[in-house]
Order: C-alpha cells, then structure tokens, then sequence
C-alpha cells in the first residue's frame, strides 16, 4: 500500500477510513458493554477469564472492581457516541456520498478533511491508551460531572485531551461539510431541489459547529481545574473524605452542566438526523417514489436543528431548577417533539403508494420507523418535568436514549452500510446472512432496551455496579438482567454474522451488476472507479450565483465557531462573577497599564494585516511582505509583554489557583494569547506558501487572516473590558 | 401502572402516577396506531400487489390530524398537569403548624440525617469539626446544638409533611426516594429542599441517583415511616443517647 493512498486527501478513501475506524470502535463500545452486562448478570460471582481479560486489577480473582465498571460505563457512552455513531454517520456516509450526490470532484477542502480523520484517530487512540493508565480510563460517567471528575484519577485528563482533538476534528469536518454542500451545489440546483440526505448532513454540520465549541471551553476549564488545579466547577468548601480539599472554590458544579449539555443535547440531533436522511432515501428507491412532503420535511429539520440549541436544561430538571425557567425548557422540550413527528409521518407516509421491495436495506429502514418512534414516545415522560422526577436518572432514560441510537440510529446506518456497499465496493452483501443479521439484531435490540424500560418504571437506577441488587425496590427485577445478558450475547453472535458476510463479500469476486438496487440518485451515476482528479470549482474564485468562495465561506463557518468558543467562555465569566460572593475589580488589581499598550500593539498588528489584505488587490508581493512583517512583530511584541505581565503576577504568588477571578484572568487572555500565536504561524506561512501559490490564493489567505485579526481584537477588547476594567 | 412503579407512600404520588398513566397510555395508543398502519401500508403496497408506485401519493390530511393531535396532548400534559405539579413540587411548602425539619447532608458513600432536636431549632455546623465521628461538623455547644440528634437513618412519622434540606460536602449525589417520587440533585455549595407527606408505615430506600464515584452502588440508607407513637420512642432514645 503507498503512503499517498493512506495519507489521502479523497473524500471516498478518507470516508472508508473514517467507516472502518469507526465499525472498530462501534465493535469495540459493545464489548465493553457484554462485560457491562455480564457484571449486571453475575453480581459477586468470580470468572477467573475475567481476571484474564482485563488484569487482576480491574478484575481482582475475577470479580469486577467497581472503579473498572465505572469506567466501562464512562467510555461506552463515550466510544459509542463521539468515536462510533457520529463519525460512522457523518464522517463515513457525508465524506463519501456528499460530493458523489453533488457531481463534486472531492470535498471542498481535501487536506482538510485529511486532517479531519487524522485527528479523530488520534483522539481514538488517546481514548484508547486511557485504559492502561494507573486509576484506567475516565470512570465519572460520559458526561463527566464535576467535582466527581476533579478529583477523578488521571483517565479523565486523557479523557479532555481526547475530547478536545475530536472536537477539532468534528470542527474541520463540518466546515467541510457545509462549504461542499453549499458551495460545490451544480450550479442551477435550487436547495430546495437537494436530496434529504444532503440537507440531514447539512443541518447535522451546524449542529457540530455551533454546539460543540461551548464544550470545547469546557473541556480547557476542567482541564485547568484538574492540571492548573483553578475552581471553575469547585465550589467553597469542599471536604472529601472529610478533609478540606486544598482548592480556592468560589466555582459552580453546574456551569458544567450548562456547558455541556448545550453541546449535548443538540448531539442528540447529530446521532438522528443523519439516520433520517439515510432511511429517506433507502425509503424512497426501495418505493421506487420520491418521498413524501421533502418541502415540509425540509423545513422540519432546520427547525429542529433550531430548537435543538433551546432545549438543553430538560437534562437538568433535577438540580434545582426554578419553576420559570423550568416552564421554558419543559414548553421548548415539548416544542421539539413536533418536527420529529412531522418527520417519522412524512416517512411512513412516504410508504404509501409506492410498490415497496423488501430489501435487507429497506428492511432496517423500515424497523427504523417504529423502534425509534419508540425511543421518540418514551422521551414524553422524561421531557415532562413532573413525570421526570421518579423516572430521571433510572434506565428508563438508559432505555429511551437506547431505543433513539441504537435500532434507531444504528438501524438507520446498517440500512446504509447494506445499500451503498455494492456502490463503493462493487459488491453486494449476502442477502440471506443480511436477513439473518436483521432480525438477530431487532430481537437482541429490544431483548435488551424493553426491559430497561420496566426496570426504570420501577426506580431502578442506571450506572450501579450491582444493577441494584441490594435495594429492595430494585431487587425483585435482577432476574431481568439474566435475559438483558443473553439478549447482549445473543446480538453479539448476530453482529458476527455480519461481520463475516462484510469480510467473505469483501474477498469474492466483483458482481457484474453495479446498481443492484436500480436506483436513480446522482451518487450511483458516476461511473466506478473515478480516479480523474479535476480541481475543486470556487476554492478562491466566487460562485456565479451566490458570489462567495470556498475559502471566505469555510473561514467564516470557523469564526463562527470561535465566537461560540468565546462566547461560551464569556458567559462562564458572567456565571462565575454574577455568583460570587466578591469580586475584584481588575482595574485595581491588573496592570491596565500594560494592558492598554498590548491594546495598541495588538492595532498595529491587525491594521497592516487588514492592509495587506487591500494591497494585495494589486498582485503586489513587495508590498505585501514588510506588512506582514510588521504585524507578526507587533503580534510577537504583544506576547511578550503579556508574558512579561504573567510572569509579574506569578512572581507575586498571583497564580491561576489563587482565585476563581485570576483562573478566569489566567485563561481567558491565554487562550486569547494562543490565538495571537496562531495568527503568527498564519502569517508566516503565508509569506513562505506565497510563492508556491498563485496570488488568487496568497490573497484570499490574506483576507482570511485581516478576518481572523478582526476577532482577535474583537476579544481582546471584550477581555479588556470584562476582565481588566470591569 | 401502579404494578410497574414502586409502592406509593407519599401524599403527591398519586398525581405523580396519574400522569404517568395517562402519557403511558397515549403513548401505547399512538405507538399501534403507528405500528398497524405500518403493517397495513407494507402488506398493501407489497410489490407482488402494487409492481408500479402509484402516481399519487398520500394525501397526509389524516397524518396532519394526528400530527395536531399529537400537539394538542402535549399542550394539554404541559399546561393541564406537568407544570401546576411541577410548581407545587418546586415552590414553598405549604405551611403547616406541625412539619418535621430534617437536614440531610450527602458524602461519598453515605447520608447524614441530621434532626433539629427537642427544641426545634439547629445547632451551628463548621466544617472545621467534620471528622468521621461528627459527619456533619456540628458545634454541641453552640446554643440549640446540645440536643441535636444526627443519625444514618431517616426516621419520619407518618401523615406529616416531612421538609428535608439537602446538601453535598462533596460530589453530586441526588436524593432518591423511589417510593416517595422523590428525588432531588445534591449539588455541593447549593442548598435544595424538597417535602413530602408519608402516606404508610414502613421502610423505604432511599438511593443515591446520581453517579458520585466507585461505592455510588451502596451509597443508601432507609427511610423509616413509623406511626406517631414509634416516632416518639424513636426520638426520646436518640435523646437518651445523647446524655
């Protein structure tokens, strides 16, 4: 294999990338969850294998230590959600189908959807070498509530990093998405006119950009809170184990909560809409009919990529909430439900009429519909918050979401796998096996969710390491979790099956019939295999019709996300400072002296940016230069003085950890600083690349970087004001 | 339901349950619903009986009934019952001449039940008293501490409003009382109330619901629903102990 082929920039090899790396971890979170479940169904009992498989720590003489099933539990949800579904979702189907769909020669930004995958594996693997770490991986739950996560052993620091580069990697990949889609559309096709698929993808990719930097924020305040050992989320007075902790508080355990579930909840979306779009499309070839209502399906989607950004509280009934805010998450929570509805109606209508084949695709695009219309009902009871009170944080929500993401989502995406392999492969899977595969799972699925349902009903609650045993409300239903284990090997086998049609048909001979399915969408029209490598349309030159670049669209999708960045971590600031006790004011406790000279630096920086970025109207590379020069040296000036500043204050015994206001000084203008480091690097790899280019290029890097200069004086002045003078 | 839910023994369960039922039924009723039509429409446009789409597809006026439908009931749970529930749970107690004060404070793996004593009142708590033997760091000789009476179990007469205040000393844990249908986050560096009226006598778990580190399964303890008169012997050796 040559290194071009495995480092490489086509949106088809990188999707198969991200489709194989993610089936191995989808493979690899179940099996977490057959020990998980074992556990469950052997409560106290020893396995001496156990104690083979994962150490005698974490299985001393083959019984299970409860930090190791914490663990389990914490990098199931985990591995499931943010290394398997999504990835497997957006990263194998969007990369692979989005440009097959638009007639686009490749993904916008081929290298950086390279890095995209490159990244992700490398947070898989940071994920993955968690588990060897003394203490083992994360063990405070996917959600990683602090304080429990503070004072967690060191998996949860691999934990953040490892969450940080997915973050960036899902970033890069959703920017890509976006730009494509609306960019590398023909010319002519209206969106209104763009299959589902591609809008599911498209809502899906705002979903990723706009949520995921909040968290993104989050994860750099609890990793100062474990590594610079500040109190973001660490309130006053903390004892464990009936000893103070050696922290300064002042912080608040729910700022976390807030950060994450405004990305969480909306994750929710990213799991779902993907599978909507493909079960709408294996719906509407395996009807051979267009799908119903597209329109209206449509505009369901942007609304529910919408809403999904107002409901994220509905997770938090339970902490204290007042009525008032709780009436508006509960009415926005009920809110949301309607364009899900909107949106399984359009599919089961979509039946009706059409002359329907029973597929093995069309098979789990069907099972789709009423198992997570199950998984959508059961989300009733916990969106009402009364009804939430004796249900939350049992397994009917563990059901609930199960039903949702699992013969949902997963259902959704083997309904892809089954119908775009002949497309990709040229070969289509075993019909017979697949059936097999099909209702395996449907029965294993349900014999282990159902139950779940029962079991929450009846209070039992999630994330214990007995299943409940020594409760008696939640003892007379252990014997569900002997059928729940069953269920669990069961499915197993089945996926077995799977995984050996997916490997024999890989190894047969190539079918003749490249278009199995008779379909009549784009995707299948390009004839296999397409190796002519035209260039993409639009990267630095305007759409006809819409006037803007790849380039200037791509970058401004990355200042959003930055503002969302930002912005996350300015209402962290308002939170903590509006919550405190006292406050000092900056101005008399900062040097604004300094301050106000870095502000001037920072002008002379980003002016001759801007005017580069004017001057290279003219293809004007002497002019250029000694612009760029001064603005990297007044940007290298800037990070001296603030570092002279830093190194002031921690000489003076003023560190990050001394107060919840200097741990918010210390991060904000460093992360603000990193960001003048980054513009450095911008600019002198645009001095170097610029003869390598062609000045159409050199200039829309420039105004890229004018850009990027805005929103570092954008924030410097918000940090100015909020931190140094407020 | 009331089979699939745990014994009710607080005064506000019923309604609790009652809405359960009610969206539970709903939700069983538009899951056939679904279902059967599903059935219907793959058996009726099977390609061996419909070989060619039909041109025109569904008019989806049904669809939109039940779509609206749908709204309505959400509507009507939201507005009728979820939300007056939600305020009465989340406000105030209703005052009541006769209501047992109890605070709980929550550690890793245990619940501390701390009574106010025989006068009613609380003594002073500081954390620079926690020790193992004094969990909640209870001063006895500030002036209502001498009598306090801090235990593992919660002890509550049945029949009156019981206003429990909740706090953490260190992770979240969440105050679950599966039989009451309560529950409640504990979150360090907030205080939260909840209240309920025992309805029967008996013990009852109280668990831990929210993961707070590696014993999280065993963080449990009980309460302890006596009749007036158990109450007051309850009380009265609790006393003794102290002296």
């Amino acid at each position: 294999m040559r290194v071009s082929s495995v480092f490489s920039r086509d949106h088809k090899v990188v999707g198969l990338q991200y489709g194989i790396t993610s089936l191995l971890f989808l493979l690899l979170g179940f099996t977490l969850i057959l020990l998980i479940r074992w556990q469950l169904a052997h409560v106290g009992i020893a396995a001496p294998w156990l104690a083979r498989l994962v150490g005698q720590t974490n299985a001393p003489d083959g019984i299970m230590a409860p930090e190791f099933y914490n663990q389990l539990g914490a990098m199931h949800g985990t591995i499931m959600v943010f290394l398997a579904v999504v990835p497997l979702a957006v990263g194998a189907f969007g990369n692979y189908l989005i440009p097959l769909m638009l007639g686009a020669p490749d993904m916008a930004f081929p290298r950086l959807n390279m890095l995209s995958y490159w990244i992700y594996l490398a947070a898989g693997l940071v994920m993955l070498t968690s588990f060897v770490l003394p203490g083992g991986a994360a063990n405070s739950g996917w959600t990683s509530y602090p304080p429990l996560s503070i004072i967690a052993t060191t998996g949860q620091t691999w934990w953040l990093c490892g969450m940080f580069l997915l973050i960036v990697s899902s970033l890069f990949s959703s920017i890509n998405i976006i730009t494509t889609i609306l960019q590398l559309r023909p010319l002519g096709m209206r969106m209104m006119d763009l299959p589902f698929f591609l809008w599911a993808q498209l809502v899906t990719s705002f979903l990723l950009l706009l949520a995921f930097p909040p968290l993104q924020g989050a994860a750099i305040l609890q990793l100062m809170d474990r590594v610079a050992h500040t109190s973001f989320f660490l309130p006053t007075g903390l004892m464990v184990s009936d000893k103070m902790l050696n922290v300064s508080g002042g912080g608040s355990p729910i700022l976390w909560q807030h950060l994450f579930w405004f990305l969480g909840h909306p994750e929710v979306y990213v799991l779902i809409l993907p599978a909507f779009g493909i079960v709408a499309h294996v719906i509407s070839n395996e009807t051979r009919k267009p799908l119903w209502g597209q329109r209206l399906m449509v505009y369901a989607t942007l609304f529910m990529g919408f809403m999904s950004f107002l409901v994220w509280a509905h997770h938090m009934f339970l902490t204290g909430m007042g009525p008032t805010m709780s009436a508006f998450f509960q009415v926005t929570t009920m809110i949301i439900s309607i364009p899900s509805v909107i949106i399984v109606t359009g599919l089961l209508l979509s039946l009706y009429g059409g002359s329907i084949r029973f597929t093995v695709p069309m098979m789990f695009a069907l099972a789709f519909l009423p198992m997570f219309g199950l998984g959508g009902l059961t989300g009733l009871p916990l969106g009402l918050a009364a009804t939430d009170i004796p249900l939350h944080d049992t397994y009917y929500v563990v059901g609930h979401f199960h039903y949702v993401v699992a013969p949902g989502t997963l259902f959704a995406l083997f309904a892809g796998i089954y119908y775009w392999f002949p497309r990709i492969t040229g070969k289509k899977l075993n019909d017979t096996l697949g059936v097999v595969h099909f209702w395996g799972s449907l029965v294993g699925m349900n014999g282990i969710f159902l139950p779940m349902l029962i079991q929450g009903l009846a209070g039992v609650n999630r994330r214990l390491y007995d299943g409940g045993l020594s409760y008696p409300h939640a003892a007379g239903l252990a014997h569900l979790n002997t059928g729940q284990f069953y269920s669990a090997i069961f499915l197993g086998v089945v996926q077995l099956v799977f995984i050996g049609n997916f490997i024999r048909t890989l190894m047969k001979r190539r079918d003749a019939d490249d278009n199995p399915w008779g379909a009549t969408t784009l995707e299948w029209s390009v004839p296999r295999p397409h190796d002519a490598h035209t260039a993409i349309p639009f990267t630095t030159a305007a759409r006809y019709d819409t006037g803007v670049s790849n380039v200037t669209l791509g970058f401004w999708l990355f200042l959003a996300s930055e503002v969302m960045l930002f912005g996350a971590m300015f209402s962290a600031y308002a939170l903590l400072r509006v919550s405190a006790d006292s406050w000092p004011h900056g101005r008399s406790v900062l040097n604004t002296t300094l301050a106000l000279v870095n502000t001037s630096l920072l002008l002379s920086a980003s002016v001759p940016a801007w005017l580069a970025a004017h001057k290279a109207f003219r293809p004007n590379a002497r002019a250029v230069t000694p612009l760029l020069a001064t603005s990297g040296a007044s940007a290298l000036v800037f990070l001296a003085v603030k570092l002279f500043e830093f190194r002031t204050e921690i000489m003076a015994g003023l560190l990050p950890r001394t107060s919840t206001f200097y741990a918010t000084y210390f991060t904000l203008t460093g992360l603000h600083a990193l960001h003048v480091v980054g513009a450095i690097l911008a600019t002198i790899w645009i001095l170097v690349s610029a003869r390598r280019v062609d000045t159409a290029m050199t200039y829309g890097r420039l105004k890229c970087l004018a850009l990027y200069w805005g929103l570092v004086e954008i924030v410097w002045l918000g940090i100015l004001g909020a931190v140094y003078f407020a | 339901m009331s089979r699939w839910l745990p014994i009710a023994a607080s005064a506000h369960a019923g309604g609790i349950d009652r809405e359960l039922a009610i969206v539970h039924v709903v939700m069983l009723a538009l899951f056939v619903g679904w279902c059967g039509y599903l059935g219907w429409v793959l058996f009726r446009f099977r390609r061996g009986r419909q070989p060619f789409p039909q041109e025109a597809g569904a008019s989806g006026r049904v669809a939109m009934y039940v779509t609206g439908g749908v709204v309505l009931f959400e509507a009507v749970m939201l507005v009728g019952l979820s939300l007056p529930m939600w305020i009465a749970r989340q406000g105030p107690p209703p005052q009541v001449s006769n209501a047992i004060a109890v605070r709980v404070v929550a550690q890793q793996f245990a619940w501390n039940i701390h009574y106010p004593g025989a006068d009613g009142q609380f003594g002073d708590t500081r954390p620079d008293l926690v020790s193992s033997e004094n969990p909640v760091g209870l001063d006895r000789r500030s002036p209502h501490g001498a009598d306090d009476i801090v235990t593992g179990l919660l002890h509550v007469p049945v029949g009156r409003q019981v206003v429990v205040q909740l706090t953490s000393k260190d992770v979240i844990h969440s105050f679950g009382l599966p039989n009451f249908r309560v529950k409640q986050d504990v979150i360090p560096g907030m205080i939260a109330t909840v209240w309920f009226t025992p309805t029967r006598t008996g013990q009852f778990d109280i668990a831990c619901s929210q993961l707070c580190g590696l014993a999280h399964y065993r963080m449990k303890s009980l309460v302890i629903v006596d009749s007036a008169e158990d109450f007051a012997k309850f009380l009265a050796e609790e006393a003794a102990f102290l002296k």
